[in-house]
Formats: C-alpha cells, structure tokens, sequence
C-alpha cells in the first residue's frame, strides 16, 4: 500500500484545490501519469503521480482544498512493487517530528509537510503565499461532527493512535515539526468545491485539536492540523484579507467563529451587496501576485545575493539562426532565447555549484540541468517551468519544448513536476524588453540568469568600431552557495558558448 | 486574397493568441506587438498561423513588414 501525496509545486506554491480526478479505484497507474487536476495560483495544474500500482482508494474528494504532502489517493501493491512514500527530507532513520510543542514562532526549518517529486524537498520552504505577518492561524480542523460530504477514511482527526502500521518516518500530514502551521490554511477535509482558492479557507474554525501523536501519525487522511498553541485568531487571515479587499469595516462585523473570531462566513455576511462574484478564470493575477510576492520576499529575506553581468556580442550567434531559419517554414524556426538557452543550460552543466537548491543550511545540487524558463502571463503574472535536462537537448528540442511551455502556460496546462523540478531559472526580456535585468533568485534555488533585449551598439572588432547586436546576460548568485569567482566563469562559459555556434 | 479575406486570417490568428483582445478596434498603422503586447514566441505563432491558413512563407527578412495591421493586410494581399 503506498501512500500518493499533493506533490510541491514550487516555492510559492502550498496549495490547490482538486477539481477533477482522472483515475478510480481499481485502475492501473504508472509513474509520470496525469491523475488529478488541482486549481492553485497558478491556474489549473495537471498532477502526476509518481508511483506505479493500482488505484485502491481516492481519498480527497473534488472541491477539497489541499496542501502539499496531503494524502490524495492510495496505491495497492497488485504485484507492482513500489517503494514506501517518504517524504524527502525527513530522516532516514524514521525519526518524525519531535513532536515539540509549536511555540508560534516562524517557520525555520521543515515545511509543515512534503512529498515532493523527484526528491526536491520542499525542506527549509515556509509556507508560501501567505504574508508572514504574525497571523495566527484558523485552520484548526473540526474535530466534533465530520464535514459534510467528506468520508471519513480512517482514523477521526482527533489524534487517537492508530491500530494500523504508520508508514515509516511519516509526519503527520499537514503537522509543522516545528513553528507555526500554514497560517490561513483551512481543513483539507472541508469541501469547497466551486469555492475560488483564494477564499476556500472560509472553513469555520472550531477548537484546537488534542495534541498529535507524532511518533504514530494517522496512516490516513486527516484534515491539516495547525500547531495547538496557536493563539486564538480573531479573524482568520483569510477574512482579513477578503474584508481589506472589499473595504469592509471590521468593527462592524460579529464573529460567529470560536472566541467571537470573525471567519470568511461573517465577511460574506457583510459585503455590499453590489459586490460582484468573482470569477473563475484560468488563474486569478491577485492570487498570483500574493504567491509571487511571497517567494520574492522571502528571497529577498533570506537570500544573500550578489550580482554579475556581462555583455556579449552575438553577431555570429545571430548569423547562425538567420541562416538556420531562411530555410524553414515559421513553425520550424527557432527563436534566439532557445539559443539563449541552449548556451546557459551547457555552462550550467559545467558549472555545479551555480545548479541546485538551498536546503537545511546547505547546497544541494540538481540532479540534472532543469532550467526554469520564465514566461510571462496575459493579465499579469509570471511562471517558470521547467525544460528538463536542457543541457542534453538540441537546439531544435529546446525550442520545441520552449513553445510547448508557453502555450500550456498560457492555457493553464501545466503539469505539477514542471513546476517543481527547476535547478536553476532564466528570464529573457525578449524584444520589447529592458536591456539589462537583475533577477530574484526563486527559492530554494541558488541561482538566476537574466537575458536582456538585443541591442546594437558600438563594439570593437579587430581594432576598429563597428555596430555589433549585443545581449546583456545578468546572474544573480547566491552567497551562501557560490561566490563571484564562480558566477563570473559561468557567465564566461555562457558567452564562449555562443560565440562557438556549431555547439548550438 | 482580398483585403476582408485577409483581415479575417488575421483576426482569426490574433484572437488566438490574445484572446482578450478587442480586435474590431485595433488601430490599423499602430504597432500590433505594442498593442497587442505580444512577445517573440507570440509573434512567431502569429506568423506561424498566417503561414498555415495562406500557404504564405513569410521569411524572416520581411518581418519588418508585418508591424502594423495595415502592413500584414497590405502583404498578404500583395
């Protein structure tokens, strides 16, 4: 029996709400299978599952609101062997959490939760896309009357010990070793279907659990418990949100929630009603700019930067793909940020230290060059999946996979392990972009890569002056992992690489 | 093919790609990447839907034609 949890999808993400279930119970399902469909920040994302075997229970329900690291779904064995889900990061040992009394302070270590795919752990990622302003959290589950239209499958959320075996070094789902819990993260267990995710924890907050039992957790699906001493809220962060966003005066509003706490419900309650419903789209720009704003300001907090930049003439670069594209029909050609691209993926590949993650207090380098490729939305916002092992790609893959990127992008197509895989992230400004710019590392990575427009400008070939079209590439470094020596030989090797065209 | 029959590939292409896009009242000689704020890979397709609904090769070189709705017309009907 293997456990399929809500996989990571990336630093700004922590979670989605499931809209649709593409497998039952009783089907065969193999590593890298689209299974699920879960709406997050991002717009709608496909999850795969990464583990081989026979379907045996769905246990979220479509609507449920779900971190990462929530059980979804569980795999029977049917002669498929697979291996016992652990969450990355934990120790090997089987240790769990401590089970250390939350003490409220900020989250400095292991995420509340975590299987994340191909080993990325979400380690040392706090919860993202919630400002860390102190708000205290109101996802207390409720621990009395299960929610309607949620089956219980196992064991109650009120912490009796199981009877089963748990599954080796498995926190309990949803349950901070240390810190605070995701603040405004509601139950997983309540329905919210149709509820958009920017107000789905609206759930009524009811009394806080009994302590966990983390050295037995339950082996099931259990709503997400947040830390027991949390203080009270008085509003859940999600009612203060919704009430800051349609100007409602908070003095005017009774709490119906535990503590007269004011929840979603008491918002609704007193919004004008001239308010427009708000809509579901492909993604929501404010949901995203929170969960953009949350990854840059963590970043910004934790991530000691330094920045280099060189500019590189492309003159022979250019003249490779002009003389690449006169042959082929639009659909076939190739733009320069592929070549672009293809030249920083084969630097990176040269260059380890630059590719990778900031974990736990150290670096963690990739398992491959997976180049996150920024691509911006219409309507504001801005994603980066992942072009994976981009260093082993030829030039004509790269660009295929670029195209295919930004059309499933932009149509909210995008599968959970693109969005979770990158080691490193590049941003091209393109044609109508600024010349030069410097990037935000995107935690947990440790590096970025920035390509300006193209510009022509004096340049000296072989003694004289001569316009030259010239690109400025930009890396921001991170100082706990790398230092300026290194970075400058990345951005060395990138420029060797694209002026050496038949490498491309 | 007449200037309606263009601008009907035309529309049809854009709409694709901006869907959002008012296109009954683009500026006929304004840039259509600014108006449109359309990228390098969205520009590309654009050429790349043009190309398949006309047969037209549309090289590179000539992208400079292509700038405003009014040249993409004036080209396609040449």
């Amino acid at each position: 029996m293997t456990d399929f949890l809500m996989p990571s999808l990336g630093a700004d993400m922590e979670a989605g709400t499931l809209v649709e279930w593409l497998i039952k119970p009783g089907d065969t399902v193999k590593r890298g299978d689209v299974v699920a469909v879960v709406e997050t920040q991002k717009g709608a994302i496909e999850i795969e599952i990464f583990n081989t075997g026979v379907v045996s229970e769905i246990v979220v329900p479509v609507g449920a609101l779900v971190p990462i690291g929530t059980v979804l779904a569980r795999l029977g064995d049917a002669g498929v062997s697979s291996e016992p889900t652990r969450p990355t990061g934990m120790p090997a040992n089987g240790t769990p959490s401590t089970g250390t009394p939350p003490t409220g302070t900020p989250p400095t270590g292991m995420p509340p939760v975590g299987m994340p795919p191909s080993g990325i752990p979400s380690t040392g990622m706090p919860p993202v896309g919630i400002p860390s302003t102190g708000m205290p959290s109101t996802g207390t589950p409720p621990t009395g009357t299960p929610p309607a239209g949620t089956p219980p499958t196992g064991t109650p959320p009120t912490g009796t010990p199981p009877t089963g075996t748990p599954p080796t070094g498995m926190p309990p789902v949803g349950m901070p070793s240390t810190g605070t819990p995701p603040a405004g993260m509601p139950p997983t267990g309540v329905p919210v279907t149709g509820v958009p995710l920017t107000e789905a924890a609206g759930a009524q907050p009811a009394p806080p659990a009994k302590p966990p039992q983390p050295a037995a957790p339950p082996p099931t699906f259990v709503p997400v418990r947040p830390s027991t001493g949390a203080a009270r809220p008085r509003i859940s962060p999600v009612a203060r949100r919704i009430a800051g966003e349609r100007g409602i005066d908070l003095r005017g509003v009774t709490g119906t929630g535990p503590g007269g706490a004011i929840v979603l419900a008491d918002i609704e309650a007193a919004r004008a009603p001239t308010a427009p419903p708000r809509r579901r789209t492909g993604f929501d720009p404010a949901a995203m700019r929170q969960a953009i704003a949350a990854a840059m300001g963590r970043s910004k907090r934790e991530i000691p930067h330094y920045y280099l930049t060189q500019t590189v003439e492309i003159s022979a670069a250019l003249a490779r793909l002009q003389s690449l594209n006169s042959e082929r029909s639009p659909p076939e050609r190739i733009l320069p940020a592929a070549l672009f691209l293809r030249a920083i993926a084969m630097a990176m590949a040269a260059t380890p230290e630059l590719n990778g993650f900031w974990e736990d207090g150290r670096f963690r380098a990739g398992d491959g060059v997976h180049v996150g490729w920024a691509i911006a939305l219409r309507g504001g916002g801005l994603v980066a999946p992942a072009i994976r092992d981009a260093d082993r790609l030829s030039l004509d893959e790269v660009m295929a996979v670029m195209r295919d990127l930004v059309q499933r992008a932009r149509a909210s197509g995008l599968r959970s392990s693109e969005l979770s895989d990158a080691t490193v992230t590049v941003t091209s400004l393109g044609e109508r972009g600024a010349e030069t710019v410097l990037p935000i590392i995107y935690p947990p990575q440790v590096a970025m890569i920035g390509i300006g427009r193209i510009v022509t400008r004096p340049w000296v070939v072989d003694g004289t002056i001569a316009p030259c079209p010239i690109v400025t590439l930009t890396l921001a470094g991170d100082h706990r992992a790398s230092d300026g020596h290194r970075g400058g030989l990345l951005l060395a090797g990138i420029d060797r690489n694209l002026q050496e065209t038949d490498k491309l | 093919m007449n200037r309606t029959e263009a601008k009907t590939v035309i529309c049809d292409a854009l709409a694709a790609i901006a869907p959002e896009a008012d296109l009954g009242r683009l500026p006929g000689n304004a840039p259509l990447r600014d108006e449109l704020d359309l990228d390098s890979m969205d520009f590309l397709n654009f050429v790349a839907a043009l190309h398949e609904s006309t047969g037209i090769d549309l090289p590179e070189a000539d992208y400079p034609k292509l700038a405003t709705l009014d040249g993409v017309i004036a080209y396609l009907t040449q």
